[in-house]
C-alpha cells in the first residue's frame, strides 16, 4: 500500500480541535479514506492580549485509491 | 447571424443512443449551458432546457438542429428542469418555433411570476434584516426582471405541472419526474426508465455547486431541500448523469455526497464564525467569503454570498446547531451552547 500526505492549514476561533477538523472536513470533500491527521505545528492568534484563534499545521494521510474500470 | 459566437458554443455531440447534448452560449460565468434532445421516435423530440433568449443563443441552437437534420417544429416537447433565463429563458421561442408542450413545476411557475414582477424593495428589506449595510438613499437599484433583461422571454403558458414520481410518456421514452428542490424550490431532474439517464439540470454539476440562497420570499431552508434532494439522486439508480454544466458523467453517488460535504464543511465553518459572538448572515459571509468581499467588482457575487450564507445559517438553526436573535430587526445568529 502506498499512502500520499497532503499539508494544510486550519483556523478557528474556538479551539486547536476545531481547526483540525475544519481542515479535515474541507479535505474530505475532495479526498477519499483520510486515515491520519498529524498535527505539525499550532499558532494562538492573539488580539489585545488573548488568545482569539488558532492556526493550525496538518499533514493528512490517505491511501491512493487506483480506480478499475468495470 | 451574431459572429461573437465562439466556435465550439455551436457543437452537438450524441451522449447516449438517441440523446443529443448542444452547447449554447450564455453571457456571463459559466459560460456555456447544454440543452439535451431526446429521441421519442416517429420524428417527434423532447427537449431539456432552452438556453437563454439572446440571438446568439437562437442561432447556435439552429445550427444545432440544422447540422443533425432537424426541423424547429419537430421539437414538440419543453422538459424545464427550473425556470431560470439559462434553463426557461428562450421558451417562449420554443413555442413560436412550433413547440406544442411545455413542462414545469408548480413552484417554478409561481417563482417565475415573483420574478417578473419583484420590486427593489423587498430585496432591500431582506437585506438589511439580515445586516447588508444598504444606504437609505439606494436608488437605482435594478429589479431582478431588469437584471435577466433580454435573456428571459419565457412563455406564462405552462402546459403540464410536473409531480414528483410521475412518469412522462413521450413516444417511446418514460421520464420519471424527480422534484428536487434546493437550488430552486420547483427543480425536476428527469430519469429516463430504460436508458437510466440522468437529466439533472443545475442540481448535480461535476464541477461546480449550484447556489443555494434564501431570498426575500420563497423556502427559508433551502440548503436543508437540497441536502435532502442529494440523497434523493444519489439513490436513483442511474447509469449516465447529463448536467446543464460541465461534462456528462456517471459517478453520480459520488458527486452527491461530494456535495453534500462542501456543504457540512461550510456548515462548520459559519459555525466557527459564530461561535464566539453572534453575526448577522451579511458579517458571516464576509468572513467565510472573503476573497468575494475583497473584490471591488464583484457585486452581484456579495449578494449571492449573502444568501448563500443564510442558508447555511438557517439550515444550523433548522438543527438547533445555532439560534436566532431579534435586535431592532436585525437578525443575528450565534452557536447554541
Amino acid at each position: 500500500m502506498v499512502e500520499k500526505i497532503v499539508e494544510l492549514t486550519g483556523t478557528s476561533t474556538s479551539s486547536i480541535e476545531d481547526a483540525v477538523e475544519l481542515a479535515i472536513s474541507r479535505a474530505s470533500v475532495t479526498i477519499a479514506g483520510i486515515r491520519e491527521a498529524t498535527v505539525m505545528q499550532a499558532t494562538a492568534q492573539i488580539e489585545n492580549g488573548k488568545i482569539c484563534g488558532w492556526k493550525v499545521t496538518v499533514k493528512v494521510r490517505f491511501a491512493i485509491q487506483d480506480q478499475v474500470h468495470e | 447571424m451574431s459572429d461573437t459566437i465562439p466556435p465550439e458554443a455551436a457543437k452537438v455531440r450524441t451522449v447516449a443512443p438517441g440523446v443529443l447534448e448542444i452547447f449554447l452560449p450564455l453571457p456571463s460565468k459559466p459560460s456555456i449551458i447544454n440543452v439535451f434532445l431526446i429521441d421519442c421516435g416517429s420524428g417527434e423530440w423532447a427537449l431539456v432546457d432552452t438556453g437563454v433568449a439572446l440571438a446568439d443563443s437562437r442561432a447556435a441552437f439552429a445550427r444545432a438542429l440544422a447540422s443533425q437534420g432537424i426541423e424547429a417544429k419537430a421539437v414538440t416537447t419543453l422538459l424545464g428542469t427550473h425556470h431560470h433565463p439559462d434553463h426557461f429563458g428562450a421558451s417562449a421561442d420554443f413555442r413560436a418555433d412550433g413547440g406544442e408542450r411545455v413542462h414545469l413545476h408548480p413552484l417554478e411557475v409561481e417563482r417565475m411570476e415573483y420574478s417578473m414582477t419583484a420590486a427593489t424593495s423587498d430585496m432591500i428589506v431582506h437585506g438589511r434584516r439580515h445586516g447588508m449595510p444598504i444606504p437609505d438613499d439606494v436608488r437605482g437599484a435594478p429589479k431582478p426582471a431588469e437584471i435577466w433583461a433580454g435573456t428571459f422571454q419565457p412563455t406564462r403558458e405552462i402546459d403540464h405541472l410536473l409531480e414528483d414520481g410521475e412518469v412522462l410518456e413521450l413516444g417511446r421514452r418514460r421520464l420519471q419526474v424527480v422534484w428536487t428542490p434546493g437550488h430552486t424550490p420547483g427543480h425536476c431532474c428527469f430519469l429516463d426508465l430504460d436508458d437510466r439517464t440522468l437529466f439533472v439540470g443545475d442540481h448535480l454539476l461535476p464541477k461546480i455547486t449550484p447556489h443555494v440562497g434564501v431570498f426575500a420570499t420563497g423556502p427559508k431552508n433551502p440548503l436543508g431541500d437540497f441536502i435532502a434532494s442529494q440523497e434523493k439522486v444519489a439513490a436513483l439508480d442511474a447509469a449516465l448523469v447529463c448536467p446543464a454544466h460541465g461534462p456528462v458523467y456517471s459517478a453520480h453517488h459520488h458527486r452527491a455526497h461530494q456535495i453534500i460535504a462542501h456543504h457540512e464543511h461550510r456548515l462548520r465553518e459559519m459555525l466557527d464564525v459564530i461561535h464566539t459572538e453572534p453575526a448577522t448572515a451579511f458579517e458571516t459571509a464576509a468572513q467565510v467569503f472573503d476573497w468575494v468581499f475583497k473584490d471591488p467588482d464583484a457585486r452581484m457575487q456579495k449578494g449571492a454570498a449573502f444568501m448563500e450564507t443564510l442558508a447555511h445559517l438557517e439550515l444550523l438553526h433548522a438543527r438547533g446547531d445555532a439560534e436566532r436573535e431579534d435586535r431592532d430587526g436585525v437578525i443575528y445568529f450565534r452557536a447554541s451552547a
